[in-house]
Parts: C-alpha cells; structure tokens; sequence
C-alpha cells in the first residue's frame, strides 16, 4: 500500500490536460473526442483540448499505467461506417484513480489555502 | 457523428490534417494517427455544421496545438531512444558480438576464407598508407616541425635544378633576417669506414651538416653531445656523430663508444655522440649512419657546393613575412654574387620557402610522384573493394540461408533493427579480425620493406627506411577496415532483415523477386568484376610498359659495364695529384685481363646526375648537358660517332677545347645543316662564356633517363675542365670532386664488381667509394623499378581480384539456379534441351559481367592516361591489352557459370516439379 502511494505520489502535480482526462474518465470509459467532448462541457468550453496535446496526454497517462485502453468494448457501435480498426476507449487503473483522487486532494486542499486567505471570497465579491 | 464516413475522410482539411500527422514521431504517428484523425473529422463535421466562423476557429486552434505538441512529442521520443540506449546497448552489443562469434565459430571454413580474403585486401592499403605517410611524415623527434620549411634556390636551371639547395654563404646571409630563427644545411655523404677490428673498409651513409643541425631541429644527442660552434673547424679535432642505427649495428650499443677514434675517408675523427633513435633524414625516409661537421672548404665564398636547407621561421614572424624577406634577399643576392649578375642569360634567381616535403619529393617532380602513389593507392582501395564485396556477397548469400532464423526473430517481436544490427556485427567482427591480422602483417611487412628498398631510394650500410606503421596510420587504416565493413554489411543486413515472414516460416523459398534483373548480389559482383579489370588492364598496361622498355634503343651499350663513384673532395689531393690518381686508376683497371675498357666522367648515364648549362651559337640560344669525360668514353659505352672523331689521348692544348656533340645540338643550333658540315663550328658554353670547337657528332642516346625527350648533350675532355672552373669552385682544381669511374668487362660483369674496388682499394685505400653498380643495373633501377612494383601490385591483385569475382559470379548463378529449379524443370518438361538449359544459365552469368567490364573499361582508360602520362609514351592503353582483359574476365565468368549450369541441365524435371 505504501509503494502504491509513492508511485501515484510521483505523478504530482498532473498537467491541467492529465487531470481533465482523468476526471472525465472517472465516470466510466470514453474515447477520445468523447473525452474531449465532455471537458469542454464540464469546463464551459474553456478548455478545448486539441488532437495533439489530447493525444501526447492520453499517451503519457498509458505509458504510466493511470488509464488503459478498454479493448472490447461493448460501446462500440456494432456497424461502424469507419474502415481500419475501431475506436478505441479508455479507462481509468486502479493506479489512475488513486492518483486523480490525490491531486483533487491536493488541490481542494489549495482551494482550502485560498478560502482561508479569504482570496477565493474576494474574487468572489 | 460517430465515426468517419467516407465523404468526410475525403474532405480536403481531414486530407490535410493526415498530411501534418506526418510531423510527429513515426511511434506517436503509429499509435494515435487513426485515433487523431477520426478525432479531427468528427470536430471538423460538427464545426461545419456550426458555420464558417466557428470551422475557422477550428483550424486555428488545431494549429495551436500541433505547434505546442509536435515539438514536446519529438523531445519525448528523443528522450526515450536515449533511455532505450545507454547501458542496454552496450549489453546488446556484447550479446551481438557473442552471437556473431559463435555463429563463425561454427563455420571456420566459410570464416577462414573470408579473413584470408579481407587480409589480402587490407594489407596493401595500409602499406601504401604507409609509404606514403613515411615520405610525408616529417622526422620524428623534430621541435616544431611546423615552424621548419625547406629552402630553394629557384629560377636557375645552370644550378642543374629548377629548385637547389644553397650555399653556405647565402644559408648564413638567410640567417641574418628578422623572420627566421636559423637556418641550417646538410648533404647527403659516403664515408669509407676503416674497421680495425674487423680490418674491413665500410661504406657509411651520413650526413656532412653544419653544426647548428641538432640545434636547429630541436634535438639533443641520444648519448654524449651533438656538435658545438667550434667543430668543424680547421684548427679543431674533428669529430663525428653516429646514427643509432649504425651504432646498435656496428658498436653493439656500447656506450664507451664515446671518445673513441674512428677513421672516416683516412682521417681519425672522435666520436662525440649518437643520434637518437628514429632520426630520419629530411631528405630520404632513413636514418643516416654518421654526422660530420660541413668541411671547411664547402663554407668558402667560391664553394658552389649547394646544401639541402632547412630554416626556422621565427616564433613571431608569419609565413608572408619571411616570403617578403627572403623576396629582398633574393634581389640583394642577385646584386652581390658576379655569377648571378654577370650571367648572360638574364636569369632570375630567387629564394623560396617550401614545406619540408619539398626535401623528400623533388618539387619537378612532385606531381609525377603524387600521380603514381595515388594510383597504386587507388589500385589498392580497389582490392579493397574487391574484397569487401566479396564479403558482401558471402554475408547476403548466409543471410538468405538464415531467412527462417531471421524470420523467427522478426515473428518473436524483435525489431528491424536489431536484427540489422546483428547480422551488421558478424561483419564488422570478420573485418575487425581481418584488420587486426593485416596490421600485424603489415608491420611484419614494413620492416622486411626497410630492409629492402623502394621506388629508388637505395639502402646502403645500415640506413634503412623508416616505414614503420605509425599510429596514424593505424587508426586512419582500421576507420577505412570499419567503414568498409560497416559500408559493406549493411546493404545485406538490410537486405536479409526484409523477409517475407510468412512464407519464411513455413520454409517457403522466397520467389524470385518480381522480374528484378539486377539485384545487390550482381552489383556487388559488379564491384568485383570492374575492379578485376581495372587492376588486370593496368597490369597488361605495366607489362607492357616494361616489354617496351627493353626494346627501347638506348643509344648505348648499358652491359658489362660497371660504374663507381669516388669523392676526391674528401682525400687529401691537389689538382696534379688528383688528375695522376685517375689517370694511373684507369690505366691499371685498362691492364686487367678482364677489363676491355677503362674511362671516366663527371657524371654517367642513368647515375641520377648530370650537369646542365647554356650553349650559344650566333644567334640562336638553347639549354644543354655538359660532360667532361675521359679519353675512350664513347668507345666504352659504344656510343656510335656519325661524323668526326672521337678524344685523343693527347688534345691540343691552345685554341678552344675540343667538344663532341650530339645530333640534337647539332641540328638546334646549325638547323639545316648536315653533320659534316657542322664539324670545325664553334660554339659558346654559356656558364663561363667559353667558346668550345665541334670535333665530332655522336648518336642522341637516352643519358638520364628512358623517356626522356631530346635534349642538347655535349661532352669536352677531362683535361680540358680546369677552363670551365670560373664560376664553378668545384671544378676549380682541375677535376670534379666526385668523379664516375667506368669499366667494360670482356666476361662476366658480376666479378668486375670485385676487382673494381680492389684495384682502387689498393691504390687508395681511404678513398671513399661508392659501392660500384652495373650500368645496365642503374638503367633499370632508374627506368623499370616503378613499372614493376606498378606490375607486381596490379597483376597480383588482379588475378586475387578476378578469382573473388569467378567466386561471387558462382555464387550468384547458383542461387539463381536453386532458386529457377521449378522453372527449369517446367521448361525441361515442355522440351526444352539440356544445351538450352545450359546457355540460358551460362549467359545470365555472362550478363554479370558485362556491367563490370563496361565501368572497367571506363575505369581502365582514366587509370592508362595518368600511367602514360606519367611513363611518357611507354605505356598506352591498347587494344589488345583491353581485350585480353576482357577475355579473361568473361573465361572466369564462363568458367564460374559452367557448374552451375551443368547441374541445372541434369535435373529432372518430374522429381523438381513434384518438389514443389
């Protein structure tokens, strides 16, 4: 359990895009553009992640183990009009989700830095 | 809006996203290309849905992103090659070169003669590297060599050379200016040895140096002292410096040599020193045996005795500097020396700072000398080539074997290019053996070649040629082994790592590949055949030249005539005692049984000396050769005289001296008149302006060397040379210093050899002498010795070179043949006949050579013009040469298909088809 801390500990702090990814696949699976699709709704459309930079992510998030791709998917449309191999999704690991949940932590705990300083309610105002 | 529809995917931005997916890394590109695509499609068709603004938008913000993403995933994947690198790699390497080593461990046969092979092409290279880099190279031990030029008195051609060494006086007038350190001067001497303890006369090799020598250079003595202001002087002791060489040779290393006396030329000298080990001369690759100081009389102001010179630039001056200095001397001599400004011909001599080269390649004939060792150079590179294709061919021919095991490897996941890297480490492992067994030989080889010698640098007493392979040499010849292994073996890695798995795995033979005609195998056969017939051709070109070598009419008769050169300068003889000496010297050789005639000259035939000067008559102005020879010269040498006589023994002494001419100078200077009529003339020798009166007319021979054009010879006799010594110190007392003594025997030359020195031994036995040569020796040391090493080399890589190309021919038309056994045995069984079958096989590969022999050709002819250039006329690419070329590489080509072809017309065609 203590190695697992360390290792998730060692991808803090995640880059915006890393973060928006994991919090988007922590309601369930989703490909690509549906990730996409959904940050920009949550986000407002303030954040509309680009094919490189979406994808750069998705890579280094597969290459640390937080995501993996989900290979029979049964939310694949069953006739696909696309020809070559079909759209892949993505879940979150055990790994992902542990470490999604300690940057949340991480950053509610910086929200609660801010409430305190009273900085959060002056913006507010 | 889920997935792409084809409508979509053609729509022209998609299009061009795909074109920009090509930015990113080629695994990035592999892994998300489809995904990013699709991506971009389904945001581009709900941007088109929303209007143009909001597609605008799009494409911007896509651009954004690839600029931020495509650098950061070029760095990302830098980062991870270098990771994947490092340690592993050296790992991989080790496991590589493991696996190579056991793979030829396997095989020692097919090892065995690939490195034989490889050495074989190895070695010469690096020998010629060498050579070259010892005549380059300058002597070892030197402090600041780059700071040392050579120095030349240019301008004059009646100092015999276009570019001579200087006087003592102008060597020390060199020194006086700002921009040089020193200067110093040496020529190359024969000293006469007495051995005590053995009670032998030994000839050294050593250098008559002024005594800034060992100063100048920067080196001290090996042992004991090099030589101070006050040696050398007339009222000192004389002393002497041993070489190393002579000192390990003939002293045994002692190092009480050192105050002992030994007698140089008659004379005790004291031992004072020995040179350090290595200590080249800057004139020839070779240690020298002895050092003396310059003798006094070689330092007077009417000695025209020219020295090899070196200078120092100083350590503040530039090289502009010292040119524009040594421009204001070259005038200021002009002014002071009567020789100069009196001379008639209005010549201009000048001073010239040369690099050290200079000293070892004559600058005349520097371009011939580059031009001939890069042509055996590049005859060497091409054996090299030869052979390395030949390792090509045998590696690609192992790799088709190991398609399955290739294919395996490939099935289990492993990249291409480790499976490059492996078959690339097989080679580099032959080459690097192969390399370090040449390396050895050539250092084996380099030292028997110092024993030896080499493109005319003769080897007397103990001097031997510095041809030692330095490390330069070394590592410039292993970066050329490795890059041609590399070079070689990576067409058929490549080549090999491509299989077709599928068909490899289940033991397919791979089909021929698609009507393909010329494949990697034939071009490396290609190399192989054009190398062959670039190196037979210039063998057929050298032997050639040395046939007609030996047909060409010398003008004289160079057999049974022996020639030896004594230095009269270095005993103690007046003019009358000297001309007594030669005289009594010729009669006594003239009464030995075995000697049919005696003479002498100032310089013989094909010695490498002559003497050139100006003649004049009325109006017309030429340059010519001079020569002061003694009575029965011509008659000797059997020079034919065409009109007039030849020398008495007893010439008038008043009026012009008596001259024969040759009909060159005849017909320059009286053109239209016939040779009658041009005895009686008097002409003028321009030197010392003295008019000189025709008494006879010889035939034009060759007198320096064999293809030599003609030139104006004319010879005057011996006791006339006192009216020639004006302007020339050296002839002052009435005789040359250095005088060629000549004999014709009436039996077997060899034994004239002997009694030669004998005979001169007995009437002076301190008199140095060069060790006597035969005439006929010397013409062909001087006219035959390059062409034969350009035979030996070109012959015996050639014919190395065509039998690796009957082996790489073989083994090409035996693949085909295994891999054509289906279709043979098709066409045997439609009814084709065995001699069909036989040609067709034959004449693919006659087919292999003919592109070979077209660049051969090609390449045959640029390599036949620098050979006649450089052997003026000697050799010239003809037809038949060119054509015996090629017969024998299309009868090795025959020779090599034929096996095949006999094997492929007796299979039978049932048992084939059913094979497959």
């Amino acid at each position: 359990m203590k190695r697992d801390h360390l290792a998730a500990e060692s991808f803090l702090p995640l880059t915006p895009s890393m973060y928006h990814i994991l919090l988007a696949l922590g309601g369930g699976a989703g490909h690509g553009y549906g990730i996409m699709k959904l940050i920009e709704e949550r986000t407002g459309g303030r954040l509309k992640l680009g094919p490189g930079n979406l994808y750069g992510s998705i890579k280094r998030l597969l290459e640390g183990g937080l995501i993996q791709e989900e290979r029979n998917s049964d939310q694949e449309p069953s006739a696909s009009a696309t020809p070559g191999p079909g759209r892949r999704y993505y879940q979150l690991t055990s790994l992902g989700r542990q470490v999604a949940r300690m940057e949340s932590r991480r950053l509610a705990e910086l929200v609660d830095w801010a409430r305190s300083s009273r900085l959060l309610e002056e913006q507010e105002s | 809006m889920e997935g792409v529809s084809r409508r979509e995917a053609n729509a022209r931005p998609v299009r061009l996203f795909q074109l920009i997916l090509r930015a990113y890394p080629r695994e990035f590109r592999a892994a998300f290309g489809d995904e990013m695509t699709r991506f971009f499609a389904a945001c581009w068709q709900q941007a088109s849905e929303s209007g143009g603004p909001e597609m605008v938008r799009l494409l911007i913000r896509t651009l954004l992103d690839f600029s931020q993403s495509v650098p950061r995933q070029h760095v990302a994947a830098r980062r991870r090659r270098q990771r994947t690198r490092g340690e592993p790699m050296l790992q991989t390497l080790r496991q590589d070169l493991k696996y190579a080593l056991r793979g030829l461990a396997a095989k020692p046969g097919f090892s065995l003669f690939v490195v034989t092979s490889l050495i074989l092409g190895t070695v010469p290279v690096t020998v010629m590297l060498s050579v070259v880099n010892s005549i380059l190279r300058p002597p070892r031990h030197v402090e600041a060599p780059e700071r040392l030029r050579a120095a030349f008195v240019t301008g004059d051609s009646s100092l015999g050379s276009q570019f001579a060494g200087l006087t003592y006086p102008e060597l020390r007038q060199l020194e006086a200016l700002q921009a040089i350190e020193g200067a110093a001067g040496f020529q190359i001497e024969r000293f006469n040895w007495s051995d005590e303890e053995q009670n032998q006369t030994k000839t050294l090799r050593g250098l008559a140096c002024t005594v800034n020598y060992f100063d100048l250079l920067g080196i001290p003595a090996g042992l004991g002292r090099a030589f101070a202001e006050w040696d050398g002087r007339a009222d000192s002791q004389k002393v002497a410096l041993l070489g190393h060489a002579a000192w390990k040779f003939y002293f045994e290393q002692d190092p009480d040599v050192l105050g002992r006396s030994i007698r140089l030329n008659g004379q005790p000298h004291t031992v004072i020193g020995v040179a350090p080990e290595g200590l080249t001369s800057f004139r020839e690759p070779s240690e020298a045996d002895i050092y003396v100081p310059l003798p006094e009389q070689w330092k007077q102001t009417q000695s025209r005795r020219r020295l090899s010179s070196l200078v120092r630039l100083a350590a503040d001056a530039s090289e502009a500097q010292a040119a524009s200095q040594l421009q204001a001397l070259s005038i200021h001599l002009g002014e002071t020396d009567p020789a100069v400004r009196e001379s008639r011909s209005g010549r201009v001599r000048q001073l010239a700072l040369m690099p050290l080269s200079a000293l070892r390649v004559p600058v005349e004939h520097k371009t011939e000398i580059a031009a001939f060792l890069s042509l055996i150079l590049f005859l060497c590179f091409l054996l090299l080539a030869a052979a390395c294709a030949n390792l090509a061919g045998l590696l690609l021919a192992r790799g088709k074997s190991r398609s399955r095991e290739i294919a395996v490897r490939l099935a289990l996941g492993a990249r291409r290019s480790r499976v490059v890297a492996l078959l690339l480490a097989e080679s580099v492992l032959l080459v690097a053996i192969a390399g370090a067994a040449s390396l050895l030989a050539v250092h084996w080889l380099s030292q028997a070649l110092a024993a030896g010698h080499l493109l005319g640098w003769v080897s007397e007493g103990v001097t031997t040629l510095d041809i030692t392979l330095d490390w330069q040499v070394t590592l410039i010849s292993l970066a050329v082994y490795l890059l041609t292994g590399l070079l070689f073996g990576l067409a058929p890695a490549l080549r090999s790592s491509r299989t077709e798995l599928a068909m490899a795995l289940q033991g397919q033979r791979i089909l021929p590949s698609g009507g393909r005609r010329f494949s990697l195998s034939s071009a490396l056969v290609t190399v192989q055949v054009t190398a062959s017939m670039v190196l037979l051709v210039c063998a057929g070109l050298f032997l050639g030249g040395l046939e007609r070598a030996a047909t060409i009419d010398l003008g004289f008769d160079p057999q049974r005539v022996a020639v030896a050169e004594l230095d009269l300068s270095q005993g103690s003889y007046t003019e009358s005692l000297g001309r007594v000496f030669v005289e009594s010297l010729t009669n006594r050789l003239q009464g030995l049984p075995q000697v049919s005639a005696a003479s002498f000259a100032v310089w013989a035939p094909f010695s490498g000396s002559s003497w050139s000067t100006g003649v004049r008559a009325e109006e017309i102005r030429s340059a010519g050769f001079i020569n002061f020879v003694g009575p029965r010269y011509f008659e000797l040498l059997g020079m034919p005289i065409l009109a007039g006589r030849s020398f008495n023994d007893r010439e008038p002494e008043d009026g012009p001296p008596p001259a024969i001419v040759n009909e060159t100078l005849a017909q320059t200077l009286w053109p239209g008149r016939s040779l009658p009529e041009v005895l009686g003339r008097q002409f003028v020798e321009d030197v010392n302006s003295r008019p000189v009166r025709v008494v006879g007319v010889v035939r034009d021979a060759r007198y320096t060397y064999l293809t030599e054009p003609a030139f104006l010879h004319f010879w005057i006799p011996f006791s006339s040379i006192a009216s020639f010594a004006e302007r020339n110190a050296d002839l002052r007392l009435g005789y040359s210093h250095k005088l060629q003594l000549l004999a014709r025997s009436s039996q077997d030359p060899s034994q004239l050899l002997g009694t030669f020195q004998q005979s001169v031994a007995e009437l002076e036995p301190n008199l140095p002498m060069r060790q006597p040569r035969l005439l006929s020796d010397l013409v062909r040391e001087r006219s035959t010795d390059d062409p034969l090493l350009g035979l030996q080399i070109s012959a015996a890589g050639g014919l190395f070179a065509l039998l690796l190309a009957a082996v790489g021919i073989y083994a090409v038309v035996n693949f085909s043949v295994a891999r054509r056994t289906s279709e043979i045995g098709l066409r045997m069984a439609l009814g084709a006949r065995r001699s069909d079958v036989i040609r067709m096989v034959v004449r693919q590969g006659l087919r292999l050579v003919i592109i070979g022999v077209l660049l051969g050709i090609a390449g045959a002819v640029g390599a036949a013009q620098i050979l006649s250039a450089l052997f003026e006329g000697l050799m010239t690419l003809d037809v038949p040469s060119a054509a015996s070329g090629i017969a024998v590489l299309l009868l090795a080509a025959l020779a090599a298909a034929l096996g095949p072809a006999w094997r492929a017309s007796r299979l039978d065609p049932m048992q084939t088809l059913r094979c497959e």
